[in-house]
């Protein structure tokens, strides 16, 4: 270090007078407060609002367990049986069962379980984007992982008996969901229902060298029983609510689509947007890259509109815009972009 | 929900609010968390970079008043383009100094036409009698010898001793790595003649 450097780096660092911080500080919160579209502290009741849905409370425990039921009840009504296997059921069946249907048997136990993910994801979607509401988000989040924190003090308001009996009807869909259908079949329905491109034939590959034995069935189905208690507010029907995945990739990228969807939504309300130049990548890859980012993909001039959701209020639409942060920052798919709140008319604007 | 996995979402939702967790966010993380409207992670950002831009500015500039002014815009300019900073491009703090470096040119260039060669030195005066005389002396030397060299020098000079690298300087300054040394070579040959200091 020169003489000079140390001259300068030996001198007492400056500090910013507390006024000019106090000014700074002020400004930064009031802008945040208007970006926020309200004042916390002069609106009492939105604050309290905003409490009530961010505290886990017994009455959004409720309406998770009212969420279960009615998924339950739309599984029951499309055909979903409800007696549940007894042993000897499983053990004439795994008796009966060729090694290539005990195959099957493991295979259609998964992708059951599986199947039932997937077709939660669609009916958070699409409960998400009809209501394009804020509180729906949460209590459809919450509902998801009601089951998963059951043993945390904060859901201790369900009373032991209704979490047993919702748990014992998941049990009973996967049980029967195995039991009923031993043949590759299954395999068959079950990928459909998925709806996923991979084809039946892989997924059997796939499975095809795991040696299955005849205790492994039950076991592995007893696991599933126990697990069943983190899938219980997912126990819907595939395809029963909502589209599914396959359809949702379309609709992502069918420009007819997503126009008039676009159009059809009032010009006051929020979207989040993120925009991709069109020479970075073609709709199809913008389809896949970003499809469980945002809803919709629409082109203007010569970028790529990624738009999601509907909101009303724009702090919805920043609750949205914080899951797709948390979730970006997680995996880091959405690389650099950053997903902005826009209103609906500016993007139709563009359109236009 | 197209956010994936379920089973972290509630966890995710309680991070609505930044997190005052013992571990120390990223300077990216508490701008993101600002621009999704909590204040407390700007207070945060704000602690970090305050001193360090405020010393930056007023040396750049030797000016107390058009200091306070400078850091002002400075900081307004980040609440305002909270949303839009993309981290690919720079560090939070290669473009924070990039902000105030275009704000410094832009002050001289509106100065351009007044006298701006008097030196103001009230408040280094009160941080230089933290020194004993002889450093006092020296560090008075220093700054009067700081102002009359180029604007671009100057604050070459003043980013590198708040610790910038010559990239980060040539990124914040908008121009080559060569041309970042050829300006530190330039200002402190300039600086050592007027103090008659041994290079």
């Amino acid at each position: 270090m020169s003489e000079l450097e140390k001259i300068y780096r030996d001198a007492p660092r400056l500090r910013s007078p507390a006024r000019l911080d106090a000014k700074i500080l002020q400004s930064a919160h009031e802008a945040a407060r208007v970006s926020a579209g309200r004042t916390i502290e002069a609106d009492p009741i939105e604050a309290e609002k905003r409490r009530s849905l961010l505290s886990w409370k017994p009455g959004l425990a409720l309406a998770s367990v009212c969420t279960v039921g009615i998924g339950l009840g739309v599984a029951m009504q499309a055909g979903w049986h409800s007696r549940a296997p007894t042993i000897s059921d499983i053990a004439q069946l795994e008796t009966q069962a060729s090694r290539e249907e005990k195959v099957a048997l493991s295979v259609a136990a998964d992708h059951t379980f599986q199947g039932l993910e997937a077709s939660a994801d669609v009916v958070s979607e699409s409960e998400v984007a009809d209501t394009a509401n804020a509180s729906d988000l949460f209590i459809v989040q919450k509902s998801e992982s009601t089951v998963a924190e059951a043993s945390e003090d904060a859901v201790s308001s369900i009373s032991a008996e209704t979490m047993a009996a919702t748990a014992a009807s998941s049990t009973e869909i996967l049980s029967e969901e195995i039991a009923l259908q031993p043949s590759a079949d299954v395999v068959t329905a079950d990928s459909d229902a998925m709806g996923e491109a991979e084809g039946d034939d892989i997924r059997a590959e796939r499975y095809r060298d795991r040696e299955v034995s005849t205790k492994q069935a039950p076991r592995q189905m007893h696991k599933q029983t126990a697990s069943a208690e983190n899938t219980v507010a997912l126990a819907a029907p595939p395809m029963a609510l909502g589209e599914s995945r396959s359809e949702k990739s379309k609709s992502f990228s069918d420009q007819v689509e997503v126009n008039r969807w676009l159009m059809a939504q009032n010009s006051e309300n929020y979207t989040i947007k993120l925009t991709v130049a069109k020479t970075e990548l073609a709709l199809d890859a913008v389809a896949e890259k970003f499809k469980r980012r945002t809803e919709k993909a629409v082109g203007a001039d010569a970028q790529w509109l990624l738009l999601h959701g509907s909101f009303t209020q724009r702090h919805q639409a920043e609750l949205a815009q914080t899951v797709i942060l948390n979730d970006a920052e997680r995996d880091g798919s959405l690389g650099d972009l950053v997903p902005k709140i826009v209103r609906i008319g500016e993007v139709q604007q563009l359109l236009k | 929900m197209v956010f994936g996995d379920v089973s972290k979402q509630a966890t995710r939702v309680t991070l609505f609010s930044f997190p005052r967790s013992s571990k120390a966010a990223s300077d990216v993380k508490l701008l993101r968390a600002y621009a999704a409207g909590d204040s407390a992670a700007f207070d945060e950002l704000y602690s970090r970079h305050k001193e360090g831009l405020f010393n930056f500015i007023s040396r750049s500039l030797a000016q107390p008043a058009a200091a306070e002014e400078i850091t002002q815009d400075v900081w307004m300019a980040v609440i305002d383009k909270a949303a839009e900073f993309e981290p690919g491009a720079a560090a939070f703090r290669t473009w924070l100094y990039r902000i105030a470096s275009n704000k410094v040119a832009d002050f001289y260039r509106r100065k351009v036409n007044q006298r701006t060669d008097e030196l103001d030195t009230t408040n280094e005066q009160f941080s230089a009698n933290q020194l004993d005389s002889e450093d006092r002396v020296l560090f008075h030397q220093l700054l009067a010898a700081l102002a009359e060299l180029p604007e671009e020098q100057r604050v070459t000079f003043v980013l590198q001793q708040e610790g910038f690298t010559y990239t980060e300087i040539a990124q914040i300054t908008g121009v080559g790595n060569e041309t970042v040394k050829s300006r530190l070579r330039y200002a402190r040959s300039a600086t050592q003649d007027r103090m008659e200091l041994k290079a």
